[in-house]
């Protein structure tokens, strides 16, 4: 079934670890139950891991750039 | 072991139960950032093979499916035992052991690095200012959502709201460096 914006705010919500015990188990319901939720989960994975193991230096850099460019 | 094994590390340290429970120890940490950052480096070097007919992420999960291979082939083949260098005494580490320890970071790590300093950074500046903000204080300065909502005088809500489409845009972003050659 086709996420739409709430499921897939869920899910980044759920990487992030933000969501009160009982989202969580939606969410995991979800993943369970829907390939394209499970999907989508992945490929967010890769893209948060990408920011997430930046090593630090690199984290430090581009947080000094980032935040107060633009 | 199985491919997927070699991602286990890095999905169990980046999912929720295990981000504020029971961490996966520093050298967990260290191995498994190598095959991620390795991934997509891989990503950018091969944009010029990636076509749009094609799902993004069964293109990415390729790559990262065939590096799994690699490392588990490479680890087989050149198995390593992580030298303990531990503090002599009260005048610390001795040259010896200091250069051991400085020689965690090679001349191909900071490669690496500079790389992904690159390929982050022009992503990065896919998304607006807002959600760009948001995301580093997310992901490089480890706020929480309210935290952040209240740097950036927000709601919890809509940090969720400015976080949610970010992934997906710095994604796109990582895509759109594949077209640029």
């Amino acid at each position: 079934m086709a996420l739409n914006e709430d499921d897939k705010a869920e899910l980044v919500a759920y990487l992030d670890g933000e969501l009160d015990e009982v989202a969580t188990q939606a969410v995991e319901a979800k993943i369970a139950s829907d390939p394209d939720a499970r999907a989508e989960l992945d490929a967010l994975r890769l893209t948060c891991g990408m920011l997430d193991f930046c090593p630090r230096r690199v984290r430090r850099r581009i947080s000094r750039t980032a935040r107060w460019s633009g | 072991m199985t491919t997927c094994a070699a991602f286990a590390e890095p999905r169990r340290a980046v999912s929720p139960s295990t981000r504020h429970g029971d961490a996966p120890s520093r050298r967990q940490q260290r191995r498994s950032r190598g095959p991620r950052q390795e991934v997509f480096l891989r990503v950018y070097r091969g944009r010029k093979k990636y076509h749009p007919k094609a799902k993004f992420s069964t293109w990415l999960y390729t790559i990262a499916n065939n590096l799994a291979l690699n490392v588990l082939r490479t680890r087989q083949r050149r198995p390593t035992i992580p030298l303990n260098v531990r503090d002599s005494g009260p005048l610390g580490p001795r040259p010896a052991e200091q250069l051991v320890l400085d020689r965690g970071d090679q001349p191909q790590d900071r490669m690496q690095k500079q790389e992904l300093t690159a390929v982050v950074q022009q992503a990065l500046d896919t998304l607006n200012e807002r959600q760009r903000i948001a995301v580093v204080l997310n992901k490089f300065e480890d706020m929480n959502y309210a935290e952040i909502a209240e740097v950036m005088g927000l709601t919890t809500k809509a940090v969720k709201s400015l976080l949610s489409p970010a992934p997906r845009e710095l994604a796109v972003g990582t895509a759109g460096l594949h077209s640029d050659g």
